[in-house]
């Protein structure tokens, strides 16, 4: 189960929905932002919704705080706490044994996990179907109080070959039909995926299910882009 | 993902939904559940044909299987393919609904949420582009899409192509496509390899009404191109992804003995090798073992008195006789009839060969009002190669009749004896019966013709109601009879509009504004705007009467008295229903001073609008009675439920007899209690009741419940038949304005007339209420499954979008397509449409059935699959015959008259007669055979043989009564899976702690509740910056990620 705490923000009209705006409006939002950034469709324009969302559970899995900061999401600082920690500080130990028969168990998947651990960064891959074919790399970072997981699904060449209809299909339209992974296009222009939970309160479940609902997200919007599987 | 058992599957579901009338049936659609479930997670199997008889709820037993694949695999994807737009809203805005609130046992957000939605997203599309943007934009776990939707609408020109292909590559991959020739089809193969790039893989296809794809691929563009989307088509130079993983087929006609139809729809779900090599076709037993892999196939029964009812024994079937054979009422049907056969024996012995003609497509067997200006005969039914779109006595029957009416000047129109007596049969059964009839018919204009047929005997049925009811009154009646005259000559030019001028409601608006039609004097002067002939007729008119234009506007303005008459006094009923006392003695028991003062805080509201008013002092008052009553706790759930109704504003009254007046205001449903029609017409009150003083919390399903059987009761005295009754009873009281008086007389005089009403046998507005009254809930699940999901400010609107303004009468061909949902809709309330004449566009899918029991077949359909599947329209879960059977009182036996009727009328001493009989025999070989596998290629003649047919002596041959018994129906495992078992008892404990756990830290937290119906104001304070927005907060699933 996630919660989710919603509120819109801005009606943007279609006049200012150009390309270059999208791109400087999410390169912002990239920075700054620790929630998922959503449009609906309205009479004028477009409506952006920011977007917290955690998964939450029992009394062992969620605390007070936990939803505290949820909300406190909404209104980051920009510029504070922004040292690297450690990975080894609030991330639980990961065995990719153990991680292949949950997502086969949970999700009847038919892939593999591999993971790389990092003093201060964390590699995991998915490799999807009987055949691997398709795969794709999660990077997971601490960012401002948050366990931080981003893929990147296209780089900038390929972007910058969308329209603004499409890249908006990509991102903030797209984010509204999904769950906890938000798209949106990063200040060099590649075209990313990310998640976040709070740090300290992250389980095991949590880190591999938030990763591997990542790793899918972005496997398929990769999928729609181009044919070839890079990331 | 393993087998489930039985018991498993009953923690899941529950499909009787706690009806206990309906465990039986809900046994049997978990078995069938538990059955499917088994052959798809059996990997050398893999797939279902659901082929249970029609009417058995084949889509909710589907809902089940996928319920239970996705408990256990909440990424499970699923395409669901429905025949038809109708049958694709019913699945996706009605279907699933109800199943998810209704059927699903557990409410731990794996398929279900704690508030009854679906945990899975889902999405309906109607064409390709809608397909494209659901596959390129979202994860849905659930699409739902109609045959229709592999369409590509697109024409020669070269610029339209040019656009298609741009729009194209915008979605796609520019590897995916390729080059592409600027040429029609080759744009059309570029879409189905789009969205088979597109698509994920789903983990099951639904194919509701399989039977439509029994051709092969190439058969048809639709055919050909799913075949390509799903990825089985391996036509060379083209490598299409497999979609599905699994199949789940549904048709309760899955073939007519030949077993290639059963092939091609399991080649195009890549399973043929279910079958046998063909050469092996000829072996029955090795077919059927084949079969029995993945059919199941069970038969309706009902147990009448405990004699077990297969559906051929529930159903009369009138073949012949005076239900079907239709009489000569003069000797000019007999000569008219007589001429006719003689021309059409001469056409078809003059073709030479062996003389035969299609079943059902022969002009003359429905009108003939076709004349030699008319074009081509249309018959229904997109399924008639261009060739056959035409009937063969066309000419011959366009040549007597301008003969008749032109030539010789007979008549205005030639007779035909069928038309007029069927017509007036079906009219007798429906309004003096009180019996809604559903007739089908082959050629596009008898819809017209008939529907013509029969709005005039509605107008007869209608004026000799009105005549009754103002009896005696000769000022009254004076003014209605002009009213008629102007109304018959406004008829003489009606238009061929078969919808009866229904809309298809976009603000809930509509029923004020209807313009006048004039087909009845319903639609013409009772229902909408009065007619300008009308107004211009009545200008020299010495008395003023009432309109019903003016009566309907005074019941929705805000500003008028009359707008509180059809309105819930809640005071009087928390009187008299939960302390059992009048108002009056409640108000002295509270205290009068303090109910005076509670009136007095009552919110203040805009000047004018006397709802508003009348709510928010409801409001107060029930109020004050919770607060002096907490032993009730409930009650203080009935003023929150208003608060949302009352416009606030600046204007509050501080006449304490004003307030006191309003408070005591005596409505519709006042005069009901007092009369003790309440009982009758108005009993949903009692559950809440019961509720209330059983101290429980949480009534807002309660209340709203009372308010929508309200608003629907409400609804009906302002655009249904009932409304007619009221306007009746106003113009009782004469032609001068009301004061609250005469006001009280008005509800007197219609509640008299509703009260004689109730005890008369036939059509009316009593019978129509009773019948809301006794199937409420029926109502509200079959048609307005989305009605406690609404706010009570929205739901009135609602309602009207929901069931706008009605006909007595309406027809459907494929022409009104936009209006279908709602027509099906209406005619599954108890009120108007009363008869409903159709092509066979409601032939498949659409369920008729909550109040109709009767169908006649007027055309005959050429075979016993398309007989089958119309008949099951009115033959379903819960249908009114089904009803009815098995409420018969103990020691009454069933009447001929208890049955479904159905009804193949023809003219005996015509070629028709042969058709019948050809028909018949074919209905019952059908059913005998129906699980035997005839010859290969062999299907049911859907040609009768003219020449030998005449020279065949033997009757029609009667309906077959005998029980009937399926060899597809596996037993379902019983033997627990105590593994999964285990599994959902662990996961509804931990889930259940979870929820409750979160509900209280987000409440701690930032003091907001996560099932607030609308945003909600945070304020936390423990941040640094403290920070406070308007935010949406909600528990949600999360389950439903998948493989890309």
């Amino acid at each position: 189960m996630r919660v989710t705490a919603v509120d819109a923000v801005e009606v943007i009209t279609p006049a200012e929905l150009t390309k270059p705006f999208l791109l400087e409006r999410q390169a912002t939002l990239y920075q700054n932002t620790l929630y998922r950034t959503y449009a609906i469709r309205v009479k004028d324009g477009l409506k952006l919704c920011r977007d917290a969302e955690m998964l939450v559970g029992d009394s062992d899995l969620t605390y007070e705080a936990d939803i505290v900061g949820l909300f406190g999401r909404f209104v980051l600082p920009a510029g504070i706490d922004e040292k690297l920690l450690p990975l080894d500080d609030f991330l639980p130990r990961i065995d990719e044994t153990d991680v292949n028969t949950y997502l086969t168990d949970r999700f009847h998947w038919n892939g593999t996990f591999n993971v790389k651990r990092r003093p201060a960064s964390l590699s995991m891959v998915f490799k999807f179907d009987e055949d691997r074919r398709r795969k794709h790399l999660i990077r997971v970072s601490y960012r401002r109080g948050c366990c931080y997981f981003e893929a990147t699904v296209a780089d900038w060449s390929v972007v910058d070959s969308f329209s603004a209809g499409k890249l908006l299909r990509c991102t903030w339209l797209r984010n509204r039909n999904i769950d906890l992974v938000g798209f949106l296009v990063r200040p060099d222009g590649c075209l990313i995926a990310r998640a976040m939970h709070p740090a300290y309160s992250l389980t095991w479940e949590e880190l591999i299910f938030t990763a591997f609902v990542l790793a899918v997200e972005a496997d398929r919007m990769e999928y729609l882009i181009k044919e070839e599987d890079e990331y | 993902m393993q087998p489930i058992d039985l018991t498993t599957a009953g923690k899941l579901l529950d499909f009787s939904g706690g009806d206990s009338q309906l465990e039986a049936l809900g046994t049997l659609q978990l078995e069938g559940a538990v059955a499917l479930q088994n052959m798809l997670t059996n990997p050398e199997v893999g797939m279902g044909f659901l082929a249970d008889e029609v009417g058995m709820g084949k889509t909710y037993i589907t809902l089940g299987v996928v319920a239970m694949m996705r408990y256990f695999n909440p990424g499970y994807r699923v395409l669901y393919i429905c025949p038809s737009r109708n049958v694709q809203e019913k699945w996706y805005d009605r279907e699933l609904p109800n199943f998810i609130k209704t059927n699903v046992r557990t409410r731990n957000f794996r398929i279900r949420t704690p508030q009854g939605e679906s945990g899975t997203p889902s999405i309906s599309c109607s064409n390709v582009d809608e397909l494209i943007h659901a596959a390129t934009t979202g994860y849905y776990g659930d699409i739902f899409v109609r045959m229709s939707s592999f369409s590509m609408a697109m024409g020669e020109d070269e610029q339209g192509l040019e656009r298609h292909l741009r729009e194209l590559k915008e979605h796609v991959p520019t590897s995916v496509l390729g080059t592409v020739p600027r040429h029609k089809e080759e744009i059309k193969k570029a879409y189905a390899r789009a969205l088979n790039y597109l698509l994920p893989t789903f983990d099951l296809v639904v194919i509701d009404e399989a039977h439509n794809l029994k051709h092969p691929f190439e058969s048809s563009a639709r055919n050909l191109a799913l075949s390509r989307i799903l990825g089985f088509n391996q036509e060379e130079g083209e490598r299409y992804r497999k979609r599905v993983r699994s199949a789940l087929l549904l048709s309760a006609t899955p073939f007519d003995l030949n077993p290639m139809h059963l092939y091609n729809q399991l080649n195009l779900v890549g399973k043929p090798h279910l079958l046998p090599d063909e050469e092996h076709w000829q072996n029955q037993g090795r077919l059927k073992d084949a079969m029995a892999r993945f059919m199941v196939r069970r038969l309706n029964e009902l147990l009448i008195h405990g004699q077990r009812h297969t559906r051929n024994m529930y159903r009369r079937e009138w073949r012949k006789g005076e239900r079907a054979e239709i009489n000569f009422e003069s000797d000019e049907h007999k000569l008219i009839t007589a001429l006719v056969q003689k021309h059409i024996g001469d056409l078809l012995n003059k073709e030479g060969g062996n003389p035969s003609f299609q079943m059902g497509l022969l002009a003359s067997f429905e009108s003939y009002a076709q004349t030699t200006q008319s074009g081509p005969v249309e018959f229904d039914g997109e399924k008639l190669p261009d060739s056959r779109s035409d009937a063969k006595d066309r000419h011959v029957i366009a040549a007597i009749r301008d003969s008749y009416v032109t030539n010789e000047r007979f008549g205005q129109s030639l007779p035909h004896p069928k038309l007029d007596q069927v017509s007036r049969q079906a009219a007798e059964l429906a309004l003096p019966q009180g019996r809604k009839q559903l007739i089908f018919v082959r050629r596009v204009k008898s819809v017209t013709e008939l529907k013509q047929k029969l709005d005039d005997e509605y107008d007869a049925w209608m004026r000799s109601h009105i005549d009754n009811a103002l009896a005696g009154l000769t000022d009254q009646l004076r003014f209605i009879r002009r009213v008629w005259s102007v109304y018959y000559d406004a008829r003489k030019a009606r238009d061929d509009d078969i919808s009866g001028g229904e809309v298809t409601a976009s603000d809930g608006e509509e029923e004020e504004r209807l313009p006048p039609k004039n087909d009845t004097i319903f639609n013409w002067f009772f229902r909408g705007e009065m007619a300008k002939e009308l107004q211009d007729a009545l200008v020299d008119e010495p008395v003023r009467w009432p309109t019903p234009e003016a009566v309907k506007k005074s019941l929705i303005s805000r500003n008028q008295a009359n707008i509180l008459l059809f309105e819930f006094n809640w005071a009087s009923w928390v009187a008299e229903t939960l302390f059992g006392m009048s108002l009056t003695q409640l108000v002295a028991q509270l205290g009068e001073h303090r109910v005076d003062e509670a009136l007095a805080s009552s919110t203040a509201v805009p000047n004018d609008d006397g709802l508003s008013q009348f709510l928010a002092i409801q409001q107060a008052f029930l109020q004050e009675v919770a607060r002096q009553h907490p032993e009730m706790p409930g009650l203080a759930e009935l003023p929150t439920y208003l608060q949302r109704l009352v416009r606030e504003g600046d204007a509050r009254s501080g006449d304490k007899r004003d307030l006191r007046q309003t408070l005591f205001s005596r409505t519709f449903f006042t005069h009901l209690q007092q009369t003790g029609l309440a009982h009758f017409l108005f009993a949903s009150s009692g559950k809440l009741a019961e509720a209330i003083r059983s101290g429980y919390r949480n009534l807002y399903e309660h209340i709203q419940r009372v308010e929508i059987h309200r608003q629907l009761v409400a609804q009906s005295f302002r655009s249904g038949h009932p409304f007619i009754d009221l306007y009746l009873a106003r113009l009782h009281l004469g032609a001068g304005d009301l004061n609250e008086g005469r006001r009280q007389e008005w509800l007197q005089v219609l509640c008299r007339m509703l009260d004689d009403q109730r005890l008369q046998v036939g059509f009316s507005s009593a019978k129509e209420l009773v019948l809301l009254n006794e199937n409420l809930d029926l109502v509200i699940k079959n048609n307005l499954p989305g009605a406690f999901g609404r706010t009570q400010d929205e739901l009135r609107l609602w309602l009207n979008h929901q069931l706008p303004s009605s006909a007595p009468i309406i027809g459907a061909n494929g022409e009104t397509s936009a209006n279908r949902s709602v027509q099906a809709r209406k005619f599954r309330m108890p009120g108007y449409p009363l008869m409903l004449v159709s092509t066979d566009v409601f032939q498949e899918g659409e369920d008729l059935h909550t109040f109709c029991d009767s169908v006649i077949h007027y055309g005959l359909s050429s075979s016993p699959v398309s007989i089958e599947q119309k008949t099951g329209r009115v033959d379903r879960v819960g249908a009114l015959a089904h009803r009815q059977l098995l409420g018969l009182e103990a020691g009454r036996s069933a009447a001929d008259d208890d049955f479904i009727q159905v009804s193949f009328p023809f003219v005996r001493q015509s070629i028709e007669a042969v058709q019948v009989r050809a028909l018949c025999n074919n209905l019952n070989t059908f059913l005998a055979s129906l699980h035997e596998i005839g010859v290969a290629g062999k299907s049911m003649d859907e040609f009768v043989d003219a020449s030998r047919e005449l020279s065949n002596r033997k009757e029609i041959p009667d309906q077959l009564l005998d029980l009937l018994v399926s060899p597809y129906a596996p037993p379902a495992p019983r033997r627990l899976n105590r593994k999964l078992a285990d599994r959902i008892d662990r996961d509804s404990q931990t889930r259940t702690e979870a929820v409750r756990h979160v509900n209280a830290m987000v409440e701690s937290a930032v003091g907001a509740r996560l099932d607030s119906a609308g945003p909600v104001s945070v304020n936390v304070p423990e941040l640094q910056n403290s920070t406070s927005t308007s935010a949406w907060i909600q528990l949600a699933p999360v389950e439903r990620c998948c493989c890309a």
